[in-house]
């Protein structure tokens, strides 16, 4: 058989698994995932009062998609992306996501534009945009344009650093 | 009645709308026509700067977005055989070679002024529908809204793709998404696992922006090979006069093609995706000329474009009158309309007539702003298309942060955003449809709710359901759907 489609089959096992998974234990423990309680009133009621009765139902809902999702993987045919993805487009999901990562924890201490110039700067490097000084300074710009829209046209400050107000 | 008209009626031609509704509308067709931007994502990103305007302003502004990004996508399907946005794949069967025949300008009239006439048909749809069924949905106690937002779950197998069960856990994952936060009967919070930012539940724009933007940026950019961006063929555009004569000879699939989209537009969950295929496979069927689609008929370009806009208006009926959306876009924008402090419902005429009816006009002067802007468009389109995919999709990445901070200037949203992105991009990968997710995770909040109250006021029955007839005619379509559903996936194969 095909490996990519043998790869496919594998992850939508994989997926099943996972979320019949996150059902049963969900289930198991929404009880200890709920703060607060729910007075029962005499009668039928105590039921659909508490705050776990939909989360239940909600976590049984999982477990029966991902119950369909297993007993429907060894009928399907087709190649999932997940198959056909290269290491190189994996890497650089991967290093995008760092960046954005690091570009996000980082905006506390720069500020919005700083932290945005950055992971655009670095974003441009990751894709391998070839005019790269004139695609930064484009965005640097943009940046500041988004900033200025926001701060004037919306009284909306975005995240200003330890640098100061103006950053 | 006539009083709230008129002060609708002056709100809506006030120029600030007018403006709002230019600008939003000339915005979605810009995002409509580059490829990988969506109507859907256009309304995510954008959806936080209405939050600072009037409610009227605001609504205008992403209603012709709305409008503009559905419209939008034609002109790359047409002019280099790639959809701008889903709602017009089926727009490129017949668009792109016409466009290979030189008659790419020919094709692109049509289909403005066929999305202009389908957006009439469906806002009068909502026009005449709406107090009719406004008055309806009065007799809606906990019971029918549960059953009919039931019924509006089920419309996800439409938007579940391939695979049914996949469809099902997005929508599952929605609904427990939506779990997050406070129990809307009690008040005890739930899910939140100790973060405190959490306790207020998730907001339904992260959610958006990181699901449609975010995941958006990561698999496009993922793919970017460095390649030069396709060029669109010079177009020339016939006069006005020879395409409406045109137009007129095919108003029987306008007529037909109105209607699909106008109906599809009216259940809840399905929006423009399905309409366009099914108004496109009609128009072939009943053709004189079937054997000429997908080799540059002009009904093939009319038809879905024509039913693509009549699904706008029409969305609106169950998104204004039961607060149940229409399609991914209007759940949007009914995130932002909530944002604005109008929740949409049976109530909303009766406690906001003025927004209502202001929306309504507005609904048919974005129509006008559509043809007018549409043909501007129609000439420049070329040079949109060859904006470079990096630079836009890294400024996609900063209006993502932008517009996710802006909601409630919470830096924890744009985390929440960025793993919406993250989980968004995986789903793509595997295969599993984010609209289910989305639809459930902005129903949850009603079904939990009318469901549990249903069951306090029967006192665990749920014989209510059948005893009542609106909730029994639901219940019954829901067991058709579901058993429809089971049939056929057991039944045939799973390939794409």
């Amino acid at each position: 058989m095909d490996t990519r489609r043998t790869a496919s089959r594998l992850y939508e096992i994989a997926l099943g698994v996972l979320f019949l998974g996150l059902g049963v234990v969900g289930y198991a423990y929404v009880p200890g995932m709920v703060k607060g309680w729910a007075f029962a009133l005499p009668g039928t009621t105590d039921n659909a009062l508490s705050p776990e009765f939909f989360p239940k139902l909600v976590f049984c809902l999982v477990m029966a998609a991902a119950g369909g999702v297993l007993v429907t993987t060894p009928r399907r045919v087709d190649i999932l992306p997940a198959a056909t993805t290269t290491r190189r487009e994996a890497a650089r999901v991967l290093a995008i996501a760092a960046t954005v990562l690091a570009g996000l924890a980082s905006m506390r201490f720069l500020g919005f534009a700083p932290a945005a110039s950055l992971i655009s700067a670095v974003m441009l490097f990751i894709v391998g945009y070839p005019r790269k000084l004139s695609g930064i300074l484009v965005l640097v710009l943009f940046t500041i344009a988004v900033m200025a829209g926001f701060r004037y046209g919306m009284r909306v400050i975005l995240p200003p650093g330890a640098l100061g107000w103006y950053f | 009645m006539f009083e709230t008209l008129v002060s609708a009626a002056a709100a809506a031609f006030d120029p600030a709308v007018l403006a709002a509704v230019f600008v939003g509308t000339a915005i979605g067709t810009l995002i409509g026509a580059i490829p990988g931007l969506t109507a859907t994502m256009g309304m995510a990103l954008l959806s936080p700067l209405t939050f600072f305007l009037s409610p009227v302003v605001g609504v205008g502004f992403l209603i012709g977005l709305y409008k503009g990004g559905t419209f939008g996508g034609s002109l790359t399907a047409v002019l280099i055989g790639t959809p701008g946005t889903a709602s017009n794949a089926a727009t490129m069967q017949d668009g792109y070679p016409l466009a290979q025949k030189g008659e790419g300008g020919r094709a692109l009239g049509l289909s403005l002024w066929g999305s202009v006439v389908g957006d009439f048909f469906g806002s009068i749809c909502l026009v005449i529908a709406a107090p009719v069924i406004g008055k309806f949905a009065l007799n809606f106690g906990h019971a029918e809204f549960f059953a009919l937002t039931l019924f509006s779950l089920t419309m996800v197998a439409y938007v579940s793709g391939s695979s049914l069960p996949k469809g099902l856990l997005a929508a599952s994952l929605g609904l427990l998404l939506a779990l997050i936060g406070t129990d809307p009967i009690g008040g005890s919070t739930r899910m939140t696992f100790g973060i405190p930012e959490l306790s207020g539940g998730i907001g339904v724009i992260p959610l958006a922006i990181g699901l449609f933007g975010m995941s958006e940026v990561l698999w496009q950019l993922s793919a970017y090979s460095g390649g030069r961006a396709a060029r669109a063929p010079a177009t020339v555009i016939p006069p006005l006069r020879s395409l409406f004569a045109e137009l007129w000879g095919y108003w029987r699939t306008i007529l037909s093609s109105s209607a699909i989209g106008a109906g599809i537009g009216a259940l809840p969950g399905v929006g423009a995706e399905t309409s366009n295929w099914i108004a496109y496979g009609v128009a072939r069927r009943y053709s004189k000329s079937p054997e000429t689609f997908g080799k540059g008929n002009v009904e093939g370009v009319i038809a879905p474009e024509v039913s693509a806009n009549a699904v706008c208006g029409a969305s609106f009926i169950p998104t204004l009158l039961f607060g149940i959306p229409g399609d991914i876009v209007t759940a949007i924008l009914m995130g932002a309309l909530i944002a604005q402090g109008l929740q949409p419902g049976p109530m909303l005429i009766q406690e906001h007539p003025d927004v209502f009816y202001a929306l309504y006009v507005t609904m048919f002067t974005s129509m006008f702003m559509l043809a007018f802007i549409g043909m501007f468009f129609i000439r420049s389109a070329g040079y949109i298309i060859r904006l470079p995919k990096p630079l836009l999709f890294i400024a996609v990445t900063i209006l993502c942060f932008a517009g996710t901070y802006a909601v409630n200037s919470s830096v924890f949203d744009i985390w929440v955003m960025f793993v919406f992105g993250f989980v968004g991009y995986l789903f793509r990968k595997l295969d599993i449809p984010v609209a289910p997710l989305i639809l459930a995770f902005i129903l949850c909040e009603t079904i939990e709710s009318s469901f549990r109250r249903m069951l306090i006021q029967s006192r665990g029955s749920l014989m209510v359901l059948i005893e009542r007839p609106i909730s029994a005619v639901f219940i019954l379509l829901t067991l058709a759907v579901v058993g429809s559903l089971l049939i056929k996936s057991f039944k045939r194969p799973q390939p794409v």
